[in-house]
C-alpha cells in the first residue's frame, strides 16, 4: 500500500508545482516590466547588455502567515493573484540581478587598447555605473568578476660578497590562482543619484602559504558608497586608491616578477617598488578608507582618501590625495599620500611616518600603441619601540619606470604584446665611516604577449628579468652583492 | 563693427560648414571598390635584445673557465626577401640578413685571482624564417641564423676571439596596419669563438637565451 501511496502521492506534489509554476510564468508575462525594473529599457548605443533577471522572492519570512501571495486557481485556465491588503506589509520584493552590462564599465574618455592593461583600468571614473534609466528607483544586485591561474617558473640566481649567496640560488615552480566574484548591490535613487555596496568574495588557490601571504583574506573590495553619478561620491570601506603608478601587462599582483630578484636573504634589506603605494592598495588587518571622489568635468577627476585603523599591530592613519586629467590618448596622473604608525602600548615609542610623491604620464594612439612612463619618490622616518631612529628602516625611496603595449586591433583575434621596466633605488641611515649609508637597488623588466578569446578568456605569457644590487655599508670594506632572477607565467584568465 | 565682423564671421562658418558638408556628400556619393592589398615581400625590422642565462667561456692560463654572464643588451637588424609565400597550410619563408651586436659580455663575477674582463659581441648572421598565418594579422614563426662572430676586447688590450655562431628561436609576428608588424620571440644561441693562433686557438665563447622584441616594416 505504501509502495503504491509515494509514487501517487509524487504526482500530487508534482502537478501542483508545475502548475504554480506555470502560473508564476503566466504573471511574469503579464508584467513584462516589473517595477522596480532590473534591468534598463534600452541600452546606451555600443552595450551589449545582458537582460536582466527579476528573481521573485518573498520578502517576509516563511513562517508569517497571510504575508506570502495567494495565487487561486492555480492550475486553472485563469489564474488570479490575491493581492493582499493595502493594510498589509508589501509581500513580493522584485530584485534585478544583473550580469554587468557593458556600459557599467565606463569610458568617459577613451581608457586604453581594448584588452590591454590601461583599458583594464577605470583611471578614477566611477564604476560599476548601475544607473535608473527613468526618474524612478531601481534596485539591482550586480553580479561580475574574474579569475585567473598563473603557472610560472622563477630562478634565482645570486652572486657576490654575501653568505646566503647559497641559500639564495633557488627554483620555484608553482601554480597559483584566484578566483573573484563581485556582488555589486545597487540603489539607484533616479537617474543621478545611487546607494552602492560592493563585496569580492576571493577564492585562492595556494593552500599551501598563509592567505595573507597570497594578498588577502576572503574578500578584496568591501564597501559602501553614495553619490551622484559623474559628480561626486562617498565611499567607505575596503578599497583601492585611485592607481597613478601603472606597470603594464606584466608585474602582477600576487607574481614573481612583482617581488623581483629579492631573495631570502635579503630580509634586512628589503626593497620593492614604490608608485606612492602605501595607502594606495587595500590595508591589511583592522584599517580601512574613507574616500571623497569629485568629477567637475569628464575629464578631470579628484580623489582624497584616508586611512584609519591598525595596520598589522600598530594604529595608524594616512591620508592620499590624487588628480587625473584624462582627455583619452593623454592621460596625467599625480599622487601624493602621509601615513603615520604608532606604538600599541603607552610604552611602545614606535612612530613610523612615510611620505611621498608620484606621477604618471600615458599616451594611447588607439588602436596599435600605448605607452607610459612614472616616477615617484618616498621617504620614511623609523622610530622603533625604544624611541631611537631605525637605521635600516628610515629610507629614501625612488623608482621610475614605464611600459609600452602595442596591440594588432583584431576584433576577433586580438593579440597585444607588453613591455615595461622599472628601476627602484633606496637608500637608508645605516652605515658606519666612511660607509655613510646601504644602498640597495632593483631593476625589474618582462615581455609579455596576450591573446584574447571570446573577449572575456585572456591567455598571457609573461618572461620576466629582475636584478638587485645590495651595496651594505654597515661594515667596512663595505659589502656587495647581487641578485638576479629569471621568471616564465602563463596567467589564464576570464573575465565575466 | 563688432556687427560687422560678427556677420563676416558667420559668413565665414557657414560657408566653412557648408563646404564640409558638400564634401562629405560627395565622398558619400563615390563608390570605390577596394584593390585588394599588395603582398609585401621585402621586410625590415629592429629588435632589443636581452640575452640572458648566458654564460661565458674563457681560458686564462690554459684553464677553459665556464662563469654565468651578466644579463647582455643587444641590437639587430633584419632584413629579408618572402621567397615563398604563405598559401593555406603552407609556411611563408623569409631568408634574408640579421647582423647584431651585443654589449656587456662579462661574468657575473671572477674566479678568485682572476680578472673580469668585458667583450663586445659582433655576430654577422643570416636569417631563415618559416611562418605559419593563424589568423588574420598574426603569424607564428621559426628561425635558424647561422654567422660569423666575433669577441672584440674592450677596455683592456687583447685579441678578438671569432668563429661560428648559431641561434634558433621561435616568435609570433603581428600586423600593426598594411605595413608595420610588431614581434616578440625567443630562442637559444651558442658561439663558437676562439682565439687566434698567437694564442693558442684558446676558446673564448659565449651562449645566450635569446628574447627578440622587434618591429618592422614590409615593402
Amino acid at each position: 500500500m505504501d509502495r503504491m501511496r509515494t509514487p501517487l502521492l509524487t504526482s500530487l506534489i508534482l502537478l501542483v508545482s508545475s502548475a504554480a509554476a506555470s502560473a508564476a510564468n503566466k504573471v511574469a508575462q503579464a508584467n513584462p516590466e516589473p517595477a522596480p525594473a532590473g534591468a534598463p529599457a534600452a541600452s546606451p548605443p555600443g552595450t551589449a547588455a545582458p537582460a536582466a533577471t527579476p528573481v521573485t522572492t518573498t520578502a517576509a519570512p516563511p513562517t508569517t502567515p497571510g504575508a506570502a501571495t495567494v495565487i487561486k486557481d492555480a492550475g486553472g485556465p485563469a489564474p488570479v493573484i490575491a493581492t493582499p491588503p493595502e493594510s498589509e506589509p508589501a509581500s513580493i520584493t522584485e530584485v534585478g540581478l544583473q550580469r554587468l552590462p557593458a556600459y557599467a564599465y565606463p569610458e568617459w574618455e577613451l581608457r586604453g587598447l581594448k584588452h590591454g592593461s590601461l583599458w583594464l583600468t577605470f583611471h578614477g571614473m566611477q564604476w560599476p555605473y548601475m544607473p535608473s534609466f527613468t526618474d524612478g528607483h531601481r534596485f539591482v544586485i550586480g553580479i561580475s568578476g574574474w579569475g585567473w591561474v598563473d603557472n610560472a617558473y622563477e630562478k634565482f640566481k645570486p652572486w657576490g660578497e654575501t653568505s646566503s649567496a647559497d641559500a639564495d640560488r633557488l627554483r620555484y615552480w608553482k601554480q597559483q590562482a584566484r578566483m573573484l566574484l563581485r556582488i555589486t548591490p545597487t540603489l539607484a535613487l533616479d537617474r543621478d543619484y545611487f546607494i552602492q555596496g560592493q563585496v569580492e568574495l576571493v577564492g585562492t588557490g595556494d593552500q599551501t602559504i598563509s592567505r595573507v601571504d597570497t594578498g588577502g583574506a576572503d574578500t578584496d573590495d568591501l564597501w559602501l558608497r553614495v553619490g551622484k553619478w559623474r559628480s561626486w561620491d562617498l565611499q567607505i570601506g575596503r578599497f583601492e586608491g585611485w592607481e597613478v603608478f601603472h606597470l603594464g601587462m606584466g608585474l602582477d599582483f600576487n607574481t614573481f616578477e612583482r617581488i623581483g630578484a629579492v631573495g631570502q636573504g635579503a630580509s634586512v634589506y628589503q626593497i620593492s617598488f614604490y608608485g606612492v603605494t602605501d595607502n594606495e592598495f587595500r590595508p591589511q588587518g583592522a584599517a580601512g578608507n574613507l574616500a571623497a571622489h569629485y568629477y567637475p568635468f569628464r575629464y578631470l577627476r579628484f580623489e582624497m582618501l584616508g586611512t584609519s585603523g591598525s595596520l598589522g599591530q600598530n594604529p595608524a592613519y594616512g591620508v592620499r590625495p590624487v588628480a587625473i586629467f584624462d582627455v583619452g590618448w593623454l592621460k596625467l596622473k599625480f599622487a601624493t599620500e602621509y601615513q603615520n604608525k604608532r606604538g600599541l602600548a603607552p610604552t611602545d615609542q614606535t612612530d613610523v611616518t612615510s611620505k611621498g610623491i608620484g606621477g604618471a604620464v600615458q599616451f594611447v594612439f588607439d588602436p596599435h600603441i600605448e605607452f607610459g612612463l612614472n616616477a615617484a619618490q618616498g621617504t620614511v622616518l623609523a622610530i622603533d619601540s625604544s624611541g631611537r631612529v631605525s637605521p635600516t628602516g628610515s629610507i629614501t625611496r625612488s623608482s621610475i619606470g614605464g611600459f609600452a603595449n602595442i596591440s594588432n586591433a583584431n576584433p576577433r583575434h586580438t593579440v597585444l604584446f607588453g613591455v615595461g621596466s622599472m628601476l627602484t633605488w633606496t637608500e637608508d641611515q645605516n652605515g658606519i665611516a666612511p660607509n655613510p649609508i646601504d644602498k640597495v637597488w632593483l631593476y625589474q623588466g618582462f615581455a609579455a604577449a596576450q591573446y584574447v578569446f571570446h573577449n572575456a578568456f585572456y591567455i598571457k605569457l609573461v618572461a620576466g628579468y629582475s636584478r638587485g644590487h645590495w651595496s651594505i655599508g654597515s661594515s667596512d670594506p663595505r659589502v656587495e652583492h647581487d641578485n638576479e632572477m629569471y621568471s616564465l607565467r602563463l596567467r589564464t584568465s576570464f573575465y565575466f | 563693427m563688432r556687427k560687422a565682423i560678427t556677420l563676416v564671421g558667420l559668413a565665414v562658418l557657414t560657408s566653412v560648414a557648408l563646404s564640409a558638408t558638400a564634401r562629405a556628400q560627395e565622398t558619400a556619393s563615390v563608390v570605390t571598390t577596394p584593390e585588394p592589398a599588395r603582398h609585401r615581400r621585402i621586410e625590415v625590422g629592429v629588435a632589443f635584445l636581452p640575452m640572458s642565462l648566458g654564460s661565458l667561456t674563457q681560458t686564462p692560463g690554459g684553464f677553459e673557465t665556464t662563469v654565468d654572464a651578466k644579463l647582455a643588451p643587444g641590437v639587430s637588424l633584419q632584413a629579408g626577401y618572402e621567397v615563398l609565400v604563405p598559401n593555406g597550410f603552407v609556411p611563408g619563408v623569409v631568408v634574408g640578413i640579421a647582423p647584431q651586436v651585443i654589449w656587456d659580455v662579462q661574468w657575473k663575477e671572477a674566479p678568485q685571482g682572476l680578472d673580469i674582463r668585458k667583450y663586445r659581441e659582433d655576430d654577422f648572421m643570416a636569417r631563415v624564417a618559416v611562418g605559419w598565418t593563424l589568423a588574420e594579422t598574426l603569424r607564428l614563426y621559426v628561425e635558424v641564423l647561422p654567422g660569423f662572430s666575433r669577441l672584440v676586447p674592450v677596455g683592456f688590450d687583447g685579441r678578438n676571439a671569432s668563429g661560428f655562431v648559431i641561434a634558433g628561436g621561435f616568435g609570433a609576428a603581428m600586423d600593426l596596419g598594411d605595413r608595420m608588424f610588431a614581434n616578440l620571440g625567443g630562442g637559444f644561441q651558442k658561439g663558437y669563438q676562439k682565439l687566434p693562433s698567437e694564442d693558442l686557438n684558446a676558446k673564448n665563447g659565449t651562449e645566450f637565451v635569446r628574447i627578440t622584441i622587434g618591429v618592422g616594416a614590409r615593402f
